[in-house]
Formats: C-alpha cells, sequence, structure tokens
C-alpha cells in the first residue's frame, strides 16, 4: 500500500481522508438539515449532538489532511489545461478548503454563543472560543448557513469536474483518487 | 411604681428573647439558588432569578426552627436562551400555569455532625411531595448563611413531560444546589 503521495497518484492517506470527509460531510448536511427542521424533542437534541460531534471530527480530519497535505508533494497536472482552467481548479480546491475549515468553526461558534453545554461524542467537553450572546449566536447561524450552502455549491461542482475529467476528457483525474484496482495493477 | 416592676420584667424577658426564634429574611443579591440537571452525561446548569425565603429560627438552636421558600417559576434559567425558554415552558416548570413553587418544612432537626435535616413539603406544578434534606447554618457578621444541596427526580413533579419524561436522554434525578444568606426582620 502506498501511503504517501506519488506524482502519479494520491496515497491511501489522503485517499482515506478525502473520503472520509467526503461521507461526513453528508452525513453533516443530512443530519444538521433534519436536525433544524425537527420540533423540540429529545430526537432533535440528539440529531444535533451527532452533527455537532461528527462536524468536530471532521475539522479534525481536515486539520489532519492539510498537515500531510503540507508534507506531501501532491501527484502533477495531468494533459494540458488552459490558463484559465488551472486558475479555476486552484481557486476551487482554495475555497474547498476554507469553506470546509469555516463550516466547523462557524458551528463551534454557533455552540460557544449559545452556552448550550455540549461534549463531543458525549466525551470531551467542547471549550467555548466566545462569550455567551444572542446577536453573535445569530451572526454565526447565518454564518454556518451561508458557508454551508456555499460548500455544498463548491462540491457539486467538484464532482462534477471530476466526472468530466473521467467521462468526457477521459484523464486519470478521478481515478488517482481511487484505491488502485488490483486487477489493473496485476 | 408597679409599672416600673413589668417594664423590668419585660426587659429582662426581651434579653432572654436573644436565644428566642426570630423572624428572617433572604439577602436576593447575596442568595441563589441553582439547579443541575444532565443531558446523559453532560451537566446543564441553571438557577432561579427569583426567589424568597423566609425562616423563624434561633441561631443559636436552629432545631425546631421553620423555613418558607416561594419560587418564581418563570425566572428558571440557564445560559443558554433556548435552554431558559425551554425549562419555562409547558412541559417543563409550565410557569404561565404554575407560576410559583413553594417549600415550607414541618420540621428542623439537628443531625449530630452540625448540620440539619430539614423535613418538609415542596408543591411544584400542582404537585406536592415530601422531601427531606441536610443543611448547613452558619453566622457570619450578624447574617446566617444557609447552604445545602437537594437531590430530587423530577417526575414526582411532571417536570419534563411527554417525550421528556423518560430518564434518557434527560436524568430524572435533578440537582438543587442552594446558598441563602438570611437578615434579621420580616
Amino acid at each position: 500500500v502506498q501511503l504517501r503521495d506519488t506524482p502519479e497518484r494520491w496515497g491511501s492517506v489522503t485517499q482515506l481522508l478525502h473520503w472520509s470527509v467526503a461521507a461526513l460531510i453528508l452525513a453533516l448536511i443530512a443530519l444538521g438539515w433534519n436536525a433544524r427542521l425537527a420540533a423540540l424533542s429529545p430526537a432533535k437534541i440528539t440529531l444535533f449532538y451527532w452533527h455537532k460531534s461528527l462536524g468536530m471530527l471532521a475539522l479534525v480530519l481536515v486539520l489532519i489532511r492539510l498537515g500531510w497535505r503540507a508534507g506531501n508533494r501532491p501527484p502533477s497536472i495531468m494533459g494540458e489545461f488552459s490558463r484559465r482552467e488551472m486558475v479555476l481548479a486552484r481557486s476551487a480546491h482554495i475555497a474547498l478548503y476554507v469553506l470546509i475549515l469555516a463550516v466547523p468553526i462557524s458551528g463551534w461558534l454557533i455552540n460557544s454563543a449559545s452556552g448550550i453545554p455540549f461534549r463531543v461524542f458525549w466525551i470531551v467537553p467542547l471549550p467555548a472560543i466566545v462569550p455567551i450572546s444572542g446577536p453573535l449566536e445569530q451572526i454565526f447561524k447565518l454564518t454556518h448557513l451561508a458557508t454551508s450552502w456555499a460548500l455544498a455549491i463548491l462540491i457539486v461542482g467538484h464532482v462534477g469536474a471530476a466526472l468530466r475529467h473521467h467521462f468526457v476528457l477521459g484523464n486519470r483525474v478521478l481515478t488517482r483518487m481511487l484505491p488502485q484496482s488490483r486487477r489493473r495493477t496485476r | 411604681m408597679r409599672g416600673g416592676w413589668i417594664c423590668a420584667v419585660l426587659l429582662l424577658a426581651g434579653g432572654g428573647a436573644l436565644s428566642a426564634p426570630s423572624n428572617w429574611h433572604d439577602d436576593p443579591d447575596h442568595s441563589r439558588l441553582d439547579w443541575t440537571a444532565h443531558w446523559r452525561e453532560t451537566p446543564v446548569k441553571g438557577e432561579f432569578k427569583r426567589f424568597d425565603v423566609s425562616a423563624r429560627l434561633d441561631p443559636d438552636a436552629p432545631a425546631g426552627g421553620a423555613l418558607t421558600v416561594r419560587v418564581d417559576t418563570a425566572s428558571a434559567a440557564a445560559a443558554s436562551s433556548d435552554i431558559t425558554e425551554a425549562v419555562r415552558g409547558k412541559a417543563w416548570f409550565d410557569a404561565a400555569q404554575y407560576p410559583q413553587a413553594v417549600f415550607s418544612t414541618d420540621s428542623v432537626t439537628s443531625q449530630g455532625d452540625g448540620s440539619l435535616l430539614a423535613k418538609g413539603t415542596l408543591k411544584l406544578k400542582g404537585h406536592e411531595k415530601n422531601l427531606a434534606f441536610p443543611l448547613k447554618l452558619e453566622r457570619r457578621d450578624g447574617h446566617l448563611i444557609l447552604t445545602g444541596t437537594l437531590r430530587m427526580d423530577r417526575r414526582d413533579f411532571a417536570i419534563g413531560t411527554g417525550p421528556w419524561a423518560r430518564a434518557s436522554p434527560i436524568a430524572t434525578q435533578v440537582t438543587v444546589d442552594f446558598t441563602v444568606t438570611l437578615v434579621a426582620g420580616e
């Protein structure tokens, strides 16, 4: 198993982090959406508990991912792309990282400003990073909602671009983020 | 001259009254009534902002004294405005329907270790239940400091109805801590 990134493909550590964060984001959107809509009940609070716990897990995984990326040289660019495409891809990836950090941090800020006691996975008390304040809570809720929508839209673009590379351009941009098939390596 | 004798006897009796029951009431700025509930393992803390305590007791021999505590249920509050709003609502204290909770002692007895045992009745949300809890009385600069903790089962008073009535996720055991400064007077 190739742990580190190589010039040809992403290593298994990057792949594991990429796909686990991807799965977490989908779960987080579903949990957050349902928690928000549910009437006040134990079920609503349980949904929020899972949403917040998994959100903090995603934040940790993204930080590890950024650290790992800093210590690895990413695979080289494949194929010929226009300068415009390169700039677009690069900005989109930077925006993805910024939003993937901004969404959980704004969630943490909401929890801090609300004063609701919370333990990550019912174990680790989450420290407050801002004082309890109703107006701040409203601002952070709006920030969380706006950044979540922006992230969801970017993810749609990200998935669309990956599929375009695979099916339209026929390059390995998508497959280099997938586990190597044993049949092909044989 | 007979009147003078009567006066002297009354004065002596008055001197003797230093060790007789007298009236006391709380100093609201130096008194607290806090509650702690648990969402699974996470403590959720709150308070009652408005309550009054009146006592008739002899500070030198507090056993045999009497205490009455009146709590304004609409003053129940937590750090989080969401929790504050919820606990005042119908499922919890139902402050609109039951604005006041009253505890009055039936007996205050001395326990060997210098603490007192208060036994009495709590009327809360239309329910009445006998409670017994230890408390401590200290003299400080002419005031009395009353401290203690009581553990109660919220189900005895239908605090938390419907989906909240179960022992999970919100535990049925609730702790109430009080520190009351009593000053002389009605």
